[in-house]
């Protein structure tokens, strides 16, 4: 028996009973050239090797122009703060999800508002060996810009990328920009009101942008690219670039939904329409970050008012009322306090921390040493205890 | 009393010596010392002198001399003999030299690594120089993983981990491959059998990745007694060795008994139990102020004699923390405090199950008491190396049981002493092991067309899993080709890695006293059984399944319970079949199903049955592939007018080709298990199964189908050249398992099929 029905026998066996092995597919032979030609993409040569290219010009998004203070929106982000045109955007399409070595990224989107026009280049891959040029036609695109802005890359693009570089032996240069990770702002914003933060749930919920039926769901992408490969078949692969494309565009219109809330709206908590209360607690909660106590206590004072004629929304939330509790005391406003400590309890939360914050209250805010008592046993903590009841024992003898 | 007059006084005790089959005393033997070598840094030797080492042992040296010269090499010396240093001397003597140097260690279990990290970190601590070691396994914090990629000098982890954890990542761990100077694997006499084909081919994986990084490692490898280490160290690293076996430790003298337990009935020849038994001489030992270990053959026995000596050690004044347990499903930080406490002495005596057999540093014992034969020859060994220090009298006794094995090995000590330790051995090319790992390398580098897997020429495999549509060929390169990472769908264990949790109280104040695993579970932790824990009952309220927990309650009854699995062998499907000489032979999977349904109350002390209970769990089942032999449907007849016994032929037969086949096929001898039926509900015939004991099957069935021609003739005439009468442990098995027919009746049957074979 010669070796491959050998393994062909052993992976039957192998398997549950009643279930047989894929027929194995025979060598397809076909000239990828003008199935990629047809799509628009066009094969390049940078002395590297070779490697296929799509640009698109797009209207919008318009380009924002010189950026506001983007502190307490990405993390590690800092002054000077970039022009948008030196943004690079990239988001990658790979052969799987796993992560690990195996996994490669067959097409790498990345998109600059040149100008003021928004371009989108598609880096594609018509077999793994074109790898090694691509990647260092990145890194020569990657030097004229100062920011690589993603979309959860900070998790999966950029490591993968790395390790690509790496197994081709190249330096990762790209990788030297400033990484900002869109997923980060996303989520201080809306990761509160929105049922999850993946970005097509944010297109649609905060930028109002539709995918059209072209696009393709992100579990068939690696098997669009093999199947390219393995047979020439055009029609999934098309319906990966249109996805790639309009992931790049759907970050740079949430970018631009970011910018609109770091110019104006953080500042301005009186203004424009009224916020749910969680959207006031996420701004608060970036003004807390960006350093603005001032603003943050507007901001949660604007949450806590709403809250407090809603039963059962955030006074039942032991995360709200910390950072309310929290913000409101740096900016002493103690009426704020005692209606964030005061409408939790009345709404049955039950906590250590709670009870203590409700004890210091009664004690120091509010002078109801009974009531401070009350808290305080619940604490357990002794020292706060034995302190009430002496005071407790002292009035009483006063009066 | 002392151990030498305690001696004295077996000897001359008519009732003991009756049961002794032998006596052997094993000669002391003087150490072998050199200097330290000349190329071993001078700070090294300092550290070395101040722990009071003014030379090193003639195989440490000759270790030094081989690493030096740049070869790899396999130890192979008894426990305790100075082993790690051995390997801890060249990997410190290379990082002094060159500070970039990086070293991997790799143990078969966590628990080893940890001692292990000890070590180095003392040896290091005394040097005072910046040399980071580091554990990099399951329980390592994420935060904590970065620090050791890039840093770690010494990366101490397990082969699953580099399997799963490191080689599908490995550019994160450049630093590592780019330096790697030396690979230290101790303890490779695990890595046998389909375990150890799993090993291997990691390390064709490792020795690939580093190659890409441009280093080539050396490797230094320890083992226990076996009769092959320098084959097998080869066949693990893929590459030749260099053996050192002569151990320059010097030993005292060694005492080796063999006790057979007493007749109690006479008329049904039934002994007195081996737990009692062994109870009776291991509290003999227990006042004469000798550190003993015991070895048990399951977790319930260690209980049963902890609890036992516990009390007999309090009457000659031995405190209840001096007499300790150890086995499996102790939890982490209670194994940690036994080993220390046996190394320093404040422990006097410990019960183990095997889980002691392993290179745990625990130092030497004086005294050594086995209930029950080990199993193999070699494991015996390294159970019995446990005790015997340097220059003092050490003592070890084989307490036997009433198995067959057991019996059979008590009554033929020269089977024991006569026989070099069991073979072990690994195939790296099995064709299912072979080609799993052949797709975790190719996710992890490409393969280019015409590269060898270690030695093995594998361009048909990759095109085979490029057919697959699992690699693509690109150029000259085959690259992984699916939206999977193979390594997590594979495993180097058959067990089960999940676990049931062991909670004392009541559920939101429980406390953890331990862990077992799924099918000793089902076993030891049903509801309303008595677990035993350090001696310690408990009762066991709820076995949640579902939620792998175990609530438990302490209690104190006099009573133990032991409960009775089923096993169930099902043909499932016949996948393949055809005629042999006599009968046909086919090829198939199987289901092996296992449900534990009844437990008994058994009395503390007497062992009396006084009470039982039904348990009700979900079975636990396990498909794989299986060979088997059909035989003639009349064979009653045929065997009866030659006064043989079919069941007796068929029993004996199973046992001889359980011995025979894994030969053929490189498995070790519990990689393959063999089954015969009179009559099977599936071929409603007699019929011999011989399957993998693993699930899915690891490709020996379809080769024993192939091979079982040449297999019947090899069987046949390895049962015509025993020198047994009438079978052992080597053919058919012993006759009070097999029957007396046995022999007789196996090769009447091999009779038959080789004549078969003779035509082909």
């Amino acid at each position: 028996m010669d070796l491959k029905k050998r393994l062909a026998r052993l992976d039957n066996l192998g398997k549950a009973p009643g279930r047989t092995a894929p027929a194995p597919a025979g060598p397809v032979d076909f000239d990828p050239a003008p199935v990629l030609a047809g799509m628009g993409l066009a094969l390049q040569d940078n002395g590297g090797g070779e490697f296929w290219v799509r640009d698109v010009p797009h209207e919008r998004p318009a380009c924002p122009g010189k950026l506001p203070s983007l502190a307490g929106f990405f993390s590690r982000a800092k002054a000077p703060w970039p022009d948008a045109r030196e943004i690079l955007f990239l988001d990658t399409e790979t052969t799987g999800l796993a992560g690990g070595t195996g996994t490669l990224a067959f097409l790498v989107g990345v998109a600059w508002w040149q100008v003021n026009t928004f371009r989108t280049r598609q880096y594609f891959l018509a077999g793994p060996r074109q790898e090694a040029a691509m990647l260092k036609e990145l890194s020569r695109l990657g030097e004229d810009f100062r920011v690589l802005m993603t979309f959860n890359g900070a998790s999966f693009d950029l490591p993968l990328l790395r390790t690509r570089y790496v197994l081709n032996r190249l330096r990762p240069s790209l990788i030297g920009l400033q990484s900002w990770d869109l997923l980060v702002p996303a989520r201080r914003l809306w990761g509160r009101t929105l049922t999850d933060c993946r970005q097509q749930t944010l297109e649609t919920g905060i930028c109002g942008l539709e995918r059209s039926s072209d696009d393709i769901a992100g579990n068939l992408i690696p098997a669009a690219w093999f199947d390219f490969l393995r047979e020439g078949r055009a029609e999934p692969l098309e319906r990966v670039l249109y996805h790639n494309q309009q992931d790049l565009i759907g970050m740079a219109t949430l970018f631009q939904h970011i910018l609109q809330v770091a110019r104006e709206r953080i500042s301005d908590p009186g203004g424009g329409d009224e916020l749910s209360w969680q959207e006031a607690w996420s701004l608060g909660r970036i003004s807390e970050a960006r350093g603005e106590a001032a603003l943050a206590g507007s901001w949660f004072g604007q949450a806590l008012n709403q809250v407090c004629s809603r039963p059962g929304t955030g006074l039942v939330e032991p995360r709200f009322v910390k950072d309310a509790i929290r913000i409101c005391k740096r900016t002493t406003s103690w009426d704020l306090v005692a209606k964030a400590i005061q409408g939790a309890l009345g709404e049955g939360l039950q906590a250590p921390w709670l009870h203590r914050e409700a004890a210091i209250l009664y004690e120091h805010r509010l002078v109801d040493l009974e009531s401070a008592l009350d808290h305080a046993l619940l604490t357990g903590e002794n020292t706060r205890i034995n302190r009430l009841r002496r005071r407790l024992a002292g009035s009483q003898v006063d009066s | 009393m002392n151990l030498a007059q305690l001696l004295d006084q077996l000897k001359a005790d008519e009732r003991f010596l009756r049961q002794v089959t032998r006596w052997e005393v094993i000669p002391p033997a003087a150490g072998e010392y050199r200097d330290f070598p000349p190329e071993l840094p001078e700070p090294l030797a300092d550290v070395l002198r101040q722990r009071g080492i003014q030379n090193l042992y003639s195989h440490q040296a000759e270790a030094f001399t081989q690493a030096a010269a740049g070869r790899s090499f396999v130890v192979q010396t008894p426990t305790a003999s100075g082993k790690t240093l051995c390997y801890n001397l060249p990997v410190l003597t290379a990082l002094l030299q060159d500070p970039q140097a990086r070293a991997l260690f790799l143990f078969p279990t966590k628990a080893l690594s940890q001692d292990q990290m000890h070590e180095i970190h003392g040896l290091v601590t005394d040097l005072g120089v910046d040399i980071k070691t580091f554990t990099f396994d399951g329980d390592t914090p994420g935060s904590a993983r970065r620090a050791i990629r890039s840093s770690g000098h010494i990366v101490v982890t397990n082969p699953d981990m580099l399997h799963q954890g490191i080689l599908p990542h490995h550019t994160l761990w450049v630093k590592l491959f780019e330096n790697l100077r030396y690979v230290v694997i101790d303890e490779i006499h695990h890595y046998r059998g389909v375990f150890g084909s799993h090993v291997a081919n990691t390390l064709r994986r490792l020795q690939r990745v580093a190659a890409f990084y441009g280093a080539s490692p050396q490797f230094i490898c320890c083992s226990a007694t076996i009769a092959n280490p320098g084959d097998l160290a080869s066949r693990l690293i893929g590459q030749p060795v260099e053996v050192i076996q002569k151990n320059g430790a010097p030993r005292g003298e060694k005492h080796f008994i063999f006790y057979n337990p007493p007749v109690v009935n006479r008329e049904l020849g039934i002994r007195q139990s081996v737990v009692k038994t062994t109870r009776g001489i291991a509290e003999r030992f227990l006042g004469c102020d000798a550190q003993m270990i015991l070895f048990a053959r399951s977790r319930m026995r260690v209980e049963l004699l902890l609890t036992y000596l516990e009390k007999a050690g309090r009457k000659v004044g031995i405190k209840s923390g001096e007499v300790r347990g150890y086995r499996g499903g102790y939890l982490p930080t209670e194994r940690r405090a036994i080993e220390s406490g046996l190394r320093d002495g404040s422990i006097a005596t410990v019960v183990s199950t095997n889980a002691l057999e392993l290179g745990i540093d625990i130092g030497k014992l004086d005294v050594c008491v086995m209930a029950g034969y080990a199993g193999t020859i070699a494991s015996t060994w390294q159970q019995a190396g446990r005790a015997g220090r340097r220059q003092n009298l050490s003592v070890v006794v084989l307490v036997a049981s009433s198995s067959p094995g057991d019996q059979y090995i008590i009554n033929h000590p020269e089977y024991f002493f006569g026989r070099n330790p069991e073979h072990a051995t690994l195939d790296a090319n099995n064709l299912v092991i072979l080609m799993s790992h052949l797709k975790c390398a190719a996710f992890e580098l490409p393969f280019a067309v015409g590269e060898n897997f270690g030695d093995r020429p594998v361009q048909e495999i990759l095109e085979y899993l490029t057919e697959q549509q699992v690699l693509h060929r690109s150029g000259e390169k085959f690259h992984w080709m699916a939206d999977t990472y193979p390594a997590e769908d594979i495993s180097l264990r058959s067990a089960a890695p999940d676990n049931v949790v062991i909670i004392e109280g009541s559920v939101p104040d429980g406390r953890v006293i331990g862990e077992m695993d799924l099918f000793s579970a089902q076993e030891m932790l049903h509801d309303q059984a008595v677990y035993m824990h350090g001696a310690q009952q408990y009762h066991v309220d709820l076995l949640d399944w579902d939620r792998r927990k175990a609530y438990v309650q302490a209690v104190k009854v006099d009573y133990y319970t032991d409960a009775q699995r089923k096993s169930e062998l099902k043909t499932l499907t016949a996948e393949e079949r055809r005629p042999f000489q006599f009968g046909e032979i086919a090829l198939g999977e199987v289901g092996l199903v296992a449900k534990v349904t009844v437990f008994k109350k058994i009395k503390l002390g007497t062992h009396e049955n006084v009470g039982a209970g039904r348990v009700h769990l979900p079975e636990m089942e396990m498909h794989t592939t299986s060979f088997w032999w059909e035989l003639p449907a009349d064979l009653d007849e045929g065997m009866l007018k030659e006064g043989l016994n079919t069941g007796d032929a068929l029993k004996g037969l199973a046992h001889l080709l359980g011995c025979v086949s894994p030969v053929f096929v490189m498995a070790d001898s519990s990689d393959l298990h063999s089954v015969a039926m009179v009559r099977s509900p599936f071929t409603d015939r007699p019929t011999l199964y011989l399957y993998d004991a693993y699930p899915g099957g690891v490709g020996f069935a379809p080769r024993i189908y192939d091979q079982f021609p040449e297999i019947c003739l090899s069987a046949r005439e390895h049962l015509l050249r025993c020198p047994c009468e009438k079978g052992c442990p080597s053919c058919v098995g012993a006759v009070v398992d097999s029957g007396d027919t046995a022999k007789k009746g196996a090769i009447w049957l091999l009779n038959r099929s080789v004549q078969a074979a003779g035509q082909v």
